[in-house]
């Protein structure tokens, strides 16, 4: 009966420790989910998109399949992209472009290798610092960001409006011809994607990680696991192993008692091949 | 490992009695769950889910590798064994003729075997390289995905399906056997008899 009280403990301890880990870092996820910008406007004042395009532009994703077609955030099926892994991609690609032809070369690739470094840097620190003011709710992308962005969502916008030039994408994505026909739609699903794209690559307010804990890897925009991942990666290595030893050690001590008391004639002793066996605690 | 460590020496006991044999094949299903409770659960989950590993393998071929494992592995034939668990009871003293139960069972775990080790395996750890060496984006492109070897390896998941289908039709085969008939062994006139006697538990339940 005591015995039966000591787990009754345990196992009432470890429930109430691990909901309330659990119910803890729930709260979290949703007091410090990503903002969605009430306005995003260029530096010159022009709107780009604003909350209702980009909670439109999910409700147009979901409409072609959701998560049936492709991945947001990871979260979907695996033969189309990622797109806000694929977005965050093509807008980097996009943006160093855009720079190396205000600087009259051809593209990025035309560039000096130290001209490239230079401009990789800048990428970096335009893709990652948070130009969000969570006072008025608006975000502000630079001149050469938004041609960059526009640049993305015309791929997009081709892609789901059947262009004939993607056609053999749209076969590798196993994606209808004309996924949606209606531009407007097609305008809020990229504004849709350009936000998934933003929470990826923008660093948390006093922080130098992203939204996503820099979440997917992506070099050009400075994206690789941070510190916290790699050590607890190291943590569940060594627990699983503890955990691993914990039974076959726990029950060492009583290997060797009865091995050196007198065997003791108890119908708990005869008992063949006892489930107890394998039970660290019994 | 433990559990399954358990069901196998369960399984040695069959022997001890009589009546154990003839539910060789309920727990040979849950020794089957015990494999795939170490390997699909424990092994091909761990593989993907260290917060390292997830990082660069979030939303890869990987993740099916665990769950198709684990869900069928585990749940599938912890099900299965259960059915022919009830059906061998409802069944009485009958003898079943056990062969298609048999072939069924290993097509299907040799089949999900071949499904993983061929095709999802192969493509997740190439797509979990190209992550790791490029990017996620480049994991799930169709420049990476398109290439002439992981194409053939998607194409070679039809193999393994193949073999696992027939061991789907098997147990269905056998299933509509025990309903129709022809799933019981009639050549003894001792089975015969025991069928006759048209008991509904098995006899060592009752005494």
């Amino acid at each position: 009966m005591e015995h039966t009280r000591r787990l009754w403990w345990l196992l009432g301890t470890a429930l109430v420790v691990a909901f309330t880990i659990l119910g803890f870092f729930g709260r979290e996820l949703y007091r410090k989910a990503p903002p969605i910008p009430d306005k995003v406007v260029a530096a010159d004042g022009t709107l780009i998109a604003d909350r209702d395009s980009i909670l439109d532009g999910q409700q147009v994703w979901q409409s072609t399949g959701g998560q049936q077609l492709g991945s947001i955030w990871g979260h979907g099926a695996y033969q189309a992209p990622d797109w806000s892994a694929d977005w965050l991609h093509r807008e980097a690609t996009a943006l160093l472009d855009v720079w190396a032809e205000e600087e009259g070369a051809a593209g990025f690739d035309a560039l000096s290798a130290d001209r490239q470094a230079v401009l990789r840097e800048q990428l970096r620190r335009e893709m990652r610092e948070s130009r969000y003011d969570p006072a008025t709710g608006t975000l502000t992308l630079s001149a050469a960001r938004v041609e960059a962005v526009r640049r993305t969502a015309a791929h997009f916008d081709a892609l789901y409006a059947g262009a004939p030039e993607l056609r053999e994408l749209r076969e590798a994505y196993a994606m209808h011809e004309v996924a949606v026909p209606d531009a407007d739609r097609r305008a809020a699903l990229t504004d849709f994607f350009f936000w998934t794209a933003w929470a990826c690559t923008t660093e948390r307010p006093g922080s130098d990680v992203t939204y996503t804990n820099n979440w997917p890897h992506e070099e050009l925009v400075g994206n690789r696991p941070t510190g916290a991942n790699v050590l607890w990666s190291m943590a569940s290595v060594v627990l699983l192993l503890a955990g691993i030893g914990a039974p076959p050690a726990s029950r060492a001590p009583s290997i060797t008692s009865t091995s050196l008391a007198p065997p003791r004639r108890s119908s708990r002793s005869v008992r063949p091949s006892a489930p107890s066996r394998w039970c660290p605690w019994c | 490992m433990l559990i399954g460590l358990e069901a196998f020496s369960t399984w040695r006991m069959q022997h001890a009695a009589p009546w154990m044999a003839r539910y060789r094949w309920p727990v040979v299903f849950f020794v089957g769950v015990a494999f795939w409770n170490l390997v699909g659960a424990g092994l091909f989950g761990f593989l993907i889910n260290p917060p390292l590993a997830l990082y660069y393998m979030q939303g890869l071929n990987t993740t099916p590798v665990h769950a198709h494992t684990a869900l069928f592995g585990v749940y599938g034939l912890l099900s299965l064994g259960l059915i022919l668990m009830v059906a061998r009871m409802l069944t009485g003293r009958t003898i079943w003729k056990e062969r298609p139960l048999a072939l069924s069972f290993w097509a299907m775990n040799i089949g999900l075997g071949m499904m993983v080790l061929f095709s999802l395996l192969p493509i997740g750890l190439a797509q979990g390289w190209a992550s790791v060496e490029h990017g996620l984006w480049y994991a799930r492109s169709a420049d990476f995905l398109q290439l002439p070897l992981l194409q053939t390896l998607r194409w070679l998941r039809l193999v393994g399906d193949a073999v696992f289908l027939v061991g789907v039709g098997l147990f269905t085969w056998f299933f509509l056997g025990l309903w129709r008939g022809w799933s019981y062994e009639t050549g003894t006139a001792s089975a015969a008899e025991q069928r006759g006697a048209g008991s509904v538990l098995p006899s060592s339940a009752t005494s």
